[in-house]
Parts: structure tokens; C-alpha cells; sequence
């Protein structure tokens, strides 16, 4: 099969991220977090089940950041520092497979840890409510297709940087990301022309993380604008892969 | 037919000036099928760094490589590659098996044929009994197995190795130099590099030596002992040394 090395590489990424310690530390701090919501709980007014949601979707979101930032920036640098990809590249595995296979891995640890956050979270409103919300499983989709996209750009910047500055500058995006909206906002009423034409600039350049978090409305049980879902995949899916087709352009000439 | 075919290569690293270090010059080499080439040099001569040219590892800044008469980008080619790199390193989070299972994937093998040649690959190196440690439990003599290990799981054509024997106790260091005979025997084409100079004076057809990036002689063993220098040497070590110093 074509792709089968893709696959081979992603299993070998996902077993060896699922059995650093690293890896159960984060999850379970995690877990413990969400399971604290039912203490936080008892102070809140009104709905009871708005602490569990709004923590819990905000854990999904910082401990995968959290686990792409230690985990997946280093785990690709410390394979090529350690010459460990030598025996791996000179298989007969085309090099832009073998980093798609690297992202795909990562992003399953990802889903793992999500999904055991999201369980758990499920878990804890059946107990209170006696129902499964199904707005919080789109939510933490949502959530998922903004970490596949950092998943991306972990990959990146690993790619032609070291794992200290690849943390940096996945932040720094992260932080635009999240902000850029409102930073347009304020330059459009109050900033320069000059001002203006840079924010537009940095507003089509970096994504918009802001269309990935529809947490307020799944705590608030509003409604989401019709095909939001799906025009939020098409725009994560579609930033994923040109940020990974970068990343195999610049991959396909690096030297070891 | 020729298995390594290597015209003009030449490397720089650009480390700022303008045409950078030159670490291999001009390089013109062939190997044959079913010869056993020993690459010799001090340290720094090169020598990883026309393996490196040769995996596919690192660009050459000019010349050519052909490996089978086929080029090394061609995915196809590197199923007839073994490759040992010096001081081998691998995933420290997975076992044995599971290694030489992902990298049977990576050779497009059925999972009989997997399960197959990695029993006879372990067998082979001594870690049947140590096949679901992990690897970060592995000594480095035993990571030097694994090396051997995942050389041979595809049976390649071409089986290249970067210091073969170093990290290894005398019984590893034997069990490599046999294992090199038993590949010779069954007509493997091998290029190697080692520091030990009676185990590639036993094994090669022909030995090349670089010095400073740049190829002083290729020859075989037997000439080499009596062609460079006026009176005849005794041993491959003294005709390195004596061409190394010239």
C-alpha cells in the first residue's frame, strides 16, 4: 500500500508519546482538574453544569496546547539530534510521508487526551443532569481542529528551529490567533492608516483561532449559526495543509 | 554490474563564507557487485559524510551517486539498502519488536514476512530474549545489535555500515566481523569504515583511503601492502599509516 509508511510512522509516534511520562502527567493533571469543577460547582449560581463545561473545554484546549508545545516540538528534535531519524529516512519512505506520518501521530495523542478529558467531563453531567450534552462533543471537535492546526505548525517550526524557539513562536501565533479579532477591532476605530494595513496584513496571514472556540455558546446552550461546523473544518483542514505542505518543502531539502 | 557508482562528489558546508568547508572533493569511486569495500581515514576525513551522500542523508553540492544504477532519491533503490550509522540511536519508548516491526512496514512487508526475518534477525544478533524490553533499558552494545538487526531485516543488496564494531565487546565485535563474512559469502555488495584495521584487512576486496576529503588511493589489500612504499609492509595498519603521513 502507497501509504502505509505514513501509518507505520504514525503508530510508532503515537506508542512512544502514549508511554512518556510526560505524557500520563499532563493527562492526569488534566483529569484531576476537571474533576475539581464538581467542588467549584457548589459555589456557582444557576446553572450547575456551567463550571464543568467551561473548565473542562478550556482544560481540552491549554493541555493540548500543552502537550504539542513539550511533547511534539521535542519529540521531533530530539529525533533528528539524535541521529534516530537516520535509520528511519533511508527505509524507502518518501521524506514528506514521513513527516505527515509524524503529524498525524502527534495528533492522535492529542485526540487521546482530549477524548479522555471530554469522557470524563460527559461523565460528570450524567451524574449531575442524568444526559449526554451532544453540543459539547462539537465543541471539543471545534477545539480539535484548532490543535490539529498547531499540531501542524509544532511541525513546522521543528523543521528549521530549536524545540526553546519553536515554543516561542507557537505561542506567539496562539496569542495573535486568539486576539487578532479584537485587535483589528480597536485599530479599525481608533489606530493609523499604517496601523490598519499592518493588522489586515497579520489578520490574512495568521489563523484566526478565535472561529475554533464556540465554548460560550455550548455553556450558554445557544444555538450555532447554520453550517458553522463545517466551515470552520473546511477553514482548519484547509490552513493544516498548507502549513504542512511548507513544512515538507523545507523538509525535502534538510540535511542530517 | 556496478552497485555504487560515484562521480566527482564533492561537499561543502556554508558556514558563512562563501563557498564554505570542504569536507569531500572530487570524489570518483565504484564499487562492484559482490565486492567488499573498506573506507579508511583519520577522523574528519570524510568518510560518514559519503556514507551521509550515500543514504540520501545530506545533498551533494556536486557530482553524482548512482546505486544500482538508479538514483538514491528513487524510494525503490533504498529497498536494496542496509544501513548501520555510527553510534546508532533509536526510539527509546519502543521494544525491539516493535521497532523492527515499523521499519518491516516501512519495506512494504507482509506481517509473516515481518514476523519471519525479525525472528531471524534476533536470533542472528543475540536479543531473541530481549525482544520486548524497551529500548531505553538496551545497553549500548545491545543498541549496536538492534543496529545489525534492522540492517539485515530486508536481506539488502547493499549493506552500508559506518563503524560497524564500534561500542562492541570482543564476542559483539566477532559476531559482526562473521556476520560480514557470512554476507560476503552469500554475495552482498558491502561498504564499510572501521578503525580496526585486521578485521577490514580480513573481510575487503579493496580498501579506499580519504584524507582531508580527498581520495589517495583505492586498491586492494595485497597491493596495498607492497605499492606504497619501498620496501613491502606487513600489515594494512603500517601501509595506513605510512599513506596517511605521505
Amino acid at each position: 500500500m502507497k501509504y502505509q509508511p505514513i501509518f507505520s510512522i504514525a503508530h510508532m509516534t503515537l506508542r512512544e508519546g502514549v508511554r512518556n511520562k510526560i505524557f500520563y502527567n499532563i493527562v492526569l493533571f488534566g483529569l484531576l482538574i476537571i474533576a475539581s469543577s464538581l467542588v467549584l460547582n457548589k459555589m456557582t449560581v444557576g446553572d450547575e453544569t456551567k463550571v464543568i463545561k467551561d473548565l473542562g473545554l478550556t482544560c481540552i484546549s491549554l493541555f493540548g496546547l500543552l502537550t504539542i508545545l513539550v511533547l511534539g516540538t521535542n519529540h521531533l528534535y530530539h529525533e533528528f539530534e539524535e541521529k534516530i531519524i537516520y535509520t528511519v529516512l533511508v527505509k524507502p519512505i518518501v521524506r514528506r510521508h514521513y513527516l505527515v506520518g509524524k503529524y498525524l501521530g502527534m495528533l492522535s495523542i492529542v485526540v487521546i487526551q482530549s477524548a479522555a478529558m471530554y469522557v470524563l467531563m460527559e461523565i460528570l453531567l450524567c451524574a449531575l443532569k442524568g444526559m449526554v450534552s451532544w453540543m459539547l462533543l462539537k465543541a471539543v471537535y471545534s477545539l480539535l481542529l484548532e490543535l490539529s492546526l498547531l499540531c501542524s505548525l509544532a511541525i513546522l517550526f521543528t523543521t528549521f528551529m530549536r524545540p526553546q524557539l519553536s515554543i516561542i513562536t507557537i505561542l506567539a501565533v496562539y496569542l495573535i490567533g486568539h486576539s487578532i479579532s479584537e485587535v483589528r477591532m480597536l485599530v479599525a476605530e481608533e489606530g493609523s492608516r499604517f496601523a490598519q494595513g499592518m493588522i489586515e496584513i497579520v489578520y490574512y496571514l495568521f489563523p484566526n483561532f478565535d472561529h475554533f472556540d464556540i465554548s460560550s455558546q455550548v455553556v450558554h446552550n445557544l444555538p450555532l449559526a447554520p453550517f458553522y461546523l463545517t466551515l470552520v473544518t473546511v477553514y482548519g483542514v484547509f490552513y493544516t495543509m498548507i502549513v504542512l505542505m511548507v513544512s515538507a518543502q523545507i523538509f525535502s531539502r534538510k540535511e542530517f | 554490474m556496478t552497485a555504487i557508482t560515484i562521480e566527482g562528489l564533492s561537499k561543502y558546508y556554508h558556514n558563512g563564507c562563501a563557498r564554505g568547508k570542504k569536507v569531500l572533493d572530487n570524489l570518483t569511486l565504484t564499487v562492484d557487485q559482490g565486492e567488499v569495500l573498506g573506507l579508511l581515514g583519520p577522523n574528519g576525513a570524510g568518510k560518514t559524510t559519503t556514507f551521509k551522500l550515500l543514504t540520501g542523508l545530506i545533498f551533494p553540492t556536486s557530482g553524482n551517486i548512482s546505486i544500482f544504477n538508479r538514483e538514491i532519491t528513487d524510494p525503490s533503490v533504498r529497498k536494496l539498502i542496509g544501513f548501520l550509522p555510527e553510534n546508532p540511536q533509536f526510539h527509546r519508548y519502543l521494544t525491539a519488536d516493535e521497532l523492527l516491526t515499523c521499519y518491516g512496514e516501512l519495506f512494504s512487508l507482509s506481517k509473516n514476512e515481518i514476523k519471519e526475518k525479525i525472528n531471524y534477525v534476533l536470533k542472528l544478533v543475540d536479543l531473541d530474549d530481549a525482544r520486548h524490553l524497551l529500548l531505553n533499558k538496551f545497553s549500548k552494545g545491545m543498541i549496536q545489535r538492534i543496529g545489525i538487526a534492522q540492517l539485515l531485516l530486508n536481506d539488502p543488496e547493499l549493506l552500508i555500515l559506518d563503524e560497524p564494531l564500534s561500542g562492541l565487546d570482543p564476542m559483539g565485535r566477532k559476531m559482526v566481523s562473521e556476520m560480514l563474512r557470512t554476507m560476503k559469502k552469500k554475495g552482498k555488495t558491502i561498504i564499510f569504515s572501521s578503525h580496526i584495521l585486521r578485521d577490514v584487512e580480513s573481510i575487503c576486496d579493496r580498501v579506499a583511503i580519504l584524507v582531508r576529503g580527498t581520495l589517495v588511493t583505492v586498491n586492494t589489500v595485497a597491493n596495498l601492502l607492497h605499492a606504497f612504499s619501498d620496501s613491502p609492509v606487513s600489515s594494512l595498519e603500517e601501509a595506513f599509516m605510512e599513506r596517511v603521513a605521505q
